[in-house]
């Protein structure tokens, strides 16, 4: 039922992703300041390209910059497994961890580009993220378990189909919001912020400028768009919906999850990666646990 | 060209202000804050977000040094404004963002800085402004020493240039963090030799770097500096110091009223612990109380600020049972004040600064001794906290370095030195 996409349509799907990055923000913008920063976006991006790049001495410039634009390849390539009304570029059998792997890539990317600025700071705030992520994605890994165990399937357009009716969020909401948590930690965005945090002069960006630090910025920004497209056919049925064409139901319920999680910033105090390490096993990991319990229990009485 | 100038104005529009605080000018500082958000701009984390340099007062000589190594990091476009007087205005931080769309002077600017970039033209500079100061105190062409692009000394761990024995402990490289290659005076790319190693807490061996924190950085108590022996991101010694305002320059901005001066110290806090909206709302309400003086309305909003903080559960987790100081303990220190009265962690002395901001109390009697027992206790308390622990504890404390320097000059008349 769902259709493998021709090759020119990645092009498209880059596209979309790079909209769906400029919503988040202007999302971003405008609920900061309200009306009168739409424009910030542009401004900000401009500002970025008519600046100078720099670098410190003895810097790896090419690690830290193959790091900075990883994020924004590895945000492509996580949209490529999600199903647009029918159509998904990769019809992935394996679409559920073809994600959770293209996230761990992350794991090095930010690193290297701390390591690679040779900054104290940055060097610093490049161990952080690893500390923090390590932490954020175990629950992640688990919270992506359940809806393939409900569906029965690691195919994302086998799991948005086996929620006819009934939307995962309503079974495993434990497991929804520790995904979404997962998505604001790849995404180094809100409270998971600290390793661009600006008590370490913005942590693995305090060297960077110029265009170096757009693509990081656009990433990011990228990363959630990506998380939220992935968090629809998981968990909020797809494309599934009235009236409207399933194509518009997945854009519309992708934009409003990404402004959901655009919306965490300024909200909250910076979790602290060496206090969030305690809270994450101690607390979310059993709690994540214990849905996987739950659904699997489900699916049991199910059959 | 075209394009590239259009983008250059669009950029104009939203620029990024890193802001210097000299000691005794916190009220200029707090004025640009309020122009910079009524603008809807923005304040950088640190040199390389920055556009426009703003130096609040006359810094001392071995602040200025300082000051030049944060506007040498900074990318082009870039622009300056020092503020000598007493008074921040809204046109001379606009003609200040003009400049950064300036193609012409900018251009200047990168290619006099391409020419100097080289190792084997030590900072001669070229010693000729772009353009001729304005008569308002602003120095926006500001290209006295143009040395290295790529700076070292931004990144903050640069010794003082008067400071030789500290200047070759920071010559230590932090990039070799995790190698060890035997040998401490191997040379690196940059000139940069490899970091020093001593046992931590645990007797491991592990690479030492010695880092400078301080005088420019975001929500850092201006004036102060201090100087951190770290192994990981883990503080295992720290000592701490001052920087001035020049002798002789402007005098020292007006005293700000308890509430101003407690809800900014709040503002600083909640900022670096990553609170902005929270920060904000402290930061508009510090600025209506200085312009229109307290009113029945800045007090409702003030016990609504104050039970918003108190009520954060992130906040909560992230400052609990950090930097701890007992009533007894800060008496045994000499610390007296909101530092001191509050009796607990960093979350304590941040309600007590908001409790206080609301209910007027008689001035503290000696705040200068009390900024000195603060300072002189800072290493102690930093000690075996992590790099955002230790920013966040001394926030929590937010010495009055202006009001100790004063009382230096007074009793000695020479610059002052803390231990």
């Amino acid at each position: 039922m769902v259709e493998q996409a021709p090759a020119w349509a990645a092009v498209v799907l880059l596209a979309v992703l790079l909209a769906l990055s400029l919503t988040g923000a202007w999302a971003d913008a405008v609920l900061v300041s309200g009306r009168r920063q739409l424009a910030a976006p542009f401004q900000e991006g401009a500002r970025l390209l008519v600046q100078q790049r720099r670098a410190t001495p003895g810097s790896d410039g090419l690690l830290s910059r193959v790091g900075g634009a990883s994020l924004l390849v590895v945000a492509s390539l996580m949209v490529a497994v999600v199903p647009w009304g029918g159509w998904t570029l990769l019809d992935s059998g394996v679409g559920v961890v073809w994600f959770n792997a293209m996230e761990l890539v992350l794991w090095g990317a930010l690193w290297c580009a701390g390591w690679g600025a040779n900054g104290a700071f940055a060097l610093v705030a490049g161990h952080r993220w690893t500390a923090q992520v390590l932490s954020s994605q175990l629950p992640l890994m688990f919270s992506l378990i359940c809806p393939a165990l409900a569906a029965g399937s690691l195919r994302v357009a086998d799991i948005e189909a086996a929620q006819d009716g009934l939307w995962f969020v309503a079974i495993m909401p434990v497991a929804f919001a520790t995904m979404l948590g997962g998505v604001l930690a790849f995404a180094v965005w809100g409270p998971f912020s600290s390793p661009v945090g600006r008590d370490l002069q913005g942590g693995v960006l305090s060297e960077s400028s110029g265009v170096d630090r757009l693509v990081v910025g656009v990433g990011r920004y990228a990363l959630l768009a990506a998380g939220a497209a992935v968090a629809v056919p998981l968990f909020l049925g797809g494309g599934s919906g009235p009236v409207l064409p399933p194509l518009v139901w997945s854009v519309l319920k992708t934009v409003a999850v990404l402004v959901a999680l655009v919306a965490t910033r300024r909200r909250f105090a910076l979790l602290r990666p060496e206090r969030f390490a305690e809270l994450a096993f101690v607390v979310v990991i059993p709690l994540v646990l214990l849905q996987v319990l739950v659904v699997a229990v489900h699916v049991l009485g199910r059959s | 060209m075209g394009v590239t100038s259009w983008l250059s104005a669009l950029a104009a529009g939203r620029p990024h202000l890193l802001v210097v605080e000299v000691p005794g000018q916190a009220a200029l500082r707090r004025t640009l804050e309020r122009l910079v958000r009524e603008r809807g701009w923005v304040l950088a984390t640190g040199p390389a977000d920055a556009d426009v340099l703003v130096v609040c007062g006359v810094p001392s000589a071995a602040f200025g040094e300082a000051v030049e190594s944060a506007w040498d990091a900074m990318a082009v476009p870039r622009a300056r404004l020092e503020l000598t007087g007493d008074v921040a205005s809204g046109p001379l931080l606009d003609h200040a963002v003009q400049q950064l769309a300036d193609r012409l002077a900018q251009r200047r600017d990168h290619a006099t800085r391409d020419t100097a970039a080289g190792p084997e033209q030590p900072s001669t500079g070229t010693d000729q402004p772009v353009e001729s100061p304005d008569a308002g105190g602003m120095d926006h062409s500001g290209m006295t020493e143009d040395v290295p692009a790529m700076d070292h000394a931004a990144m903050g761990h640069d010794a003082p240039p008067e400071d030789e024995a500290g200047a070759d402990m920071a010559e230590m490289d932090h990039a070799a963090m995790g190698h060890d290659m035997g040998g401490m005076s191997m040379e690196l790319p940059g000139g940069l030799s490899m970091a020093d190693r001593a046992p931590d807490r645990d007797g491991l061996m592990l690479d030492v770097l010695h880092l400078r924190l301080g005088p420019l950085l975001r929500s850092w108590p201006a004036g102060l500096v201090l100087d951190v022996v770290l192994q990981g991101d883990v503080a295992q010694a720290a000592t701490c110091s001052t920087v001035d305002a020049q002798p002789g320059g402007p005098g020292q901005g007006r005293q700000a009223d308890a509430a101003v001066a407690r809800l900014d110290s709040a503002a600083r806090l909640l900022d670096l612990a990553g609170w902005e909206a929270a920060a904000d709302s402290a930061r508009r309400l510090r600025d209506r109380i200085e312009v229109d003086g307290s009113t029945p309305a800045t007090t409702t909003d003030l016990a609504r600020l104050t039970a918003r903080v108190r009520r954060s559960l992130s906040l909560r987790f992230a400052l609990r049972d950090l930097g701890v100081l007992t009533a007894r303990r800060a008496g045994e220190l000499g610390i007296t004040g909101p530092a001191a009265r509050a009796d607990g962690d960093a979350r304590e002395r941040l309600l007590q600064w908001l409790d206080e901001a609301c209910d007027a109390r008689a001035p503290e009697p000696d705040p200068a001794r009390c900024a000195a027992a603060v300072v002189a206790a800072l290493p102690e308390l930093v000690v075996g906290l992590e790099l955002a622990g230790l920013r966040l504890v001394v926030a929590s404390f937010d010495p009055d370095v202006a009001c100790l320097l004063e009382r230096d000059h007074v009793s000695t008349g020479q610059g002052p030195s803390v231990g």
